[in-house]
């Protein structure tokens, strides 16, 4: 339903001549429509994550948030990225992989809101981990 | 004469370095080779280094190459192990990667792992390989607005671009060298580690990296 109203306007602008700023202006609105659907929360972006995560092995978990992360950033889908930066469960995931996602997400970081917030919401769990002062260092290390 | 910060692996194998060092050999006299060292829980440690043109390598390290920590925090070191996996799954098994000069504009796409050569690069070094690899996550080892361009170094770029030609490289590609000599300058491999080696607040400068090249050429050799 989203998407067919969010190309509507595509369609409306079909029946005549597509000049330079018409395609321009359709392709805005298609990667508009892109970001919208795939701003929603995606539980699911991070399962395989989850599941290596689950079994202990910590770093093929980090190498399948590094593939979901490449997914998303490389589809210019910053939104979405965000809306699982704001899903990531830092109390189930091992604070190694919450790290990775941090690093992994470093260089998109201006345009991720949620990235701080994941920052904020890991420090107590690293500072149990690793104590105040390496906690500090690892959060400094990832802005 | 062995510094504290370059380590053996006899003493201190790589099995039990840190997730992600430098590694760095001694390949002919007065010139060395540098790559990155990765390892993970389940997996024994990999050297990932461009060899040569469109040969990188990911393998066990040999004895030979002696290892420097990075100065970054274990989970960090733990997280750029993953993304020197990444590297070398696309590159081993994928696209060839071009050895060449670089105006220091490349680094690894940080979303596909692919390299993305500047506007006046022709493809990287073993030296340049490492930056990038660490530059994708924009963690910059070397500040390299403070290389100098070096006489010798246009003489070795030439050599570079005459072992291209003769080991077949395509027309377009040494050409393609041969625009940046003079242009791009060069570190040494010796420098890059010398300069991690020493200094723990990177990016590091031209001087500090010249003295552990000095007190790295001392304990391998020149």
């Amino acid at each position: 339903m989203m998407q067919t109203a969010a190309f509507r306007p595509i369609l409306a602008d079909a029946g005549g001549f597509a000049t330079a700023e018409t395609v321009r202006r359709n392709w805005v609105r298609v990667r508009e429509a892109q970001e919208n659907v795939f701003s929603l929360p995606q539980p699911d972006v991070l399962a395989q994550c989850y599941w290596y995560n689950e079994r202990r092995e910590v770093d093929l978990a980090i190498d399948s948030a590094l593939d979901s992360f490449d997914r998303l950033l490389r589809g210019g889908q910053f939104r979405a990225a965000d809306a699982v930066l704001r899903a990531v469960d830092v109390n189930y995931l091992h604070p190694d992989v919450s790290v990775a996602i941090l690093v992994f997400t470093r260089a998109a970081a201006e345009r991720l809101t949620n990235r701080e917030r994941l920052i904020d919401r890991l420090r107590p769990i690293l500072e149990g981990a690793e104590g105040p002062e390496t906690a500090r260092r690892i959060l400094e290390q990832v802005r | 004469m062995h510094p504290a910060w370059l380590k053996k692996p006899e003493v201190e194998p790589f099995e039990r370095a840190p997730f992600v060092v430098l590694a760095i050999k001694r390949a002919h006299p007065g010139q060395f080779h540098v790559g990155i060292v990765h390892r993970s829980d389940a997996e024994t440690p990999r050297l990932l280094h461009l060899a040569w043109h469109e040969d990188l390598r990911n393998g066990p390290p040999s004895a030979e190459y002696c290892w420097t920590r990075l100065p970054f925090e274990r989970a960090i070191c733990r997280s750029l192990a993953g993304i020197c996996r990444k590297v070398a799954r696309w590159y081993t098994e994928g696209e060839p990667l071009p050895y060449g000069f670089d105006d220091h504009g490349t680094a690894f796409d940080p979303n596909t792992g692919v390299v993305q050569l500047g506007s006046d690069s022709s493809g990287l070094t073993c030296s340049t390989f490492v930056l990038a690899v660490f530059r994708s996550q924009r963690y910059d080892l070397l500040r390299l607005d403070s290389w100098p361009n070096r006489e010798e170094d246009e003489a070795w770029a030439d050599q570079v671009a005459c072992a291209l030609e003769e080991d077949g490289a395509t027309d377009e590609h040494v050409q393609r060298v041969r625009r940046c000599i003079g242009k791009a300058v060069r570190v040494r491999p010796e420098e890059l580690v010398g300069a991690v080696g020493l200094v723990s607040d990177l990016p590091a400068d031209f001087e500090p990296a010249v003295r552990g090249a000095e007190t790295i050429k001392l304990a391998l050799g020149r």
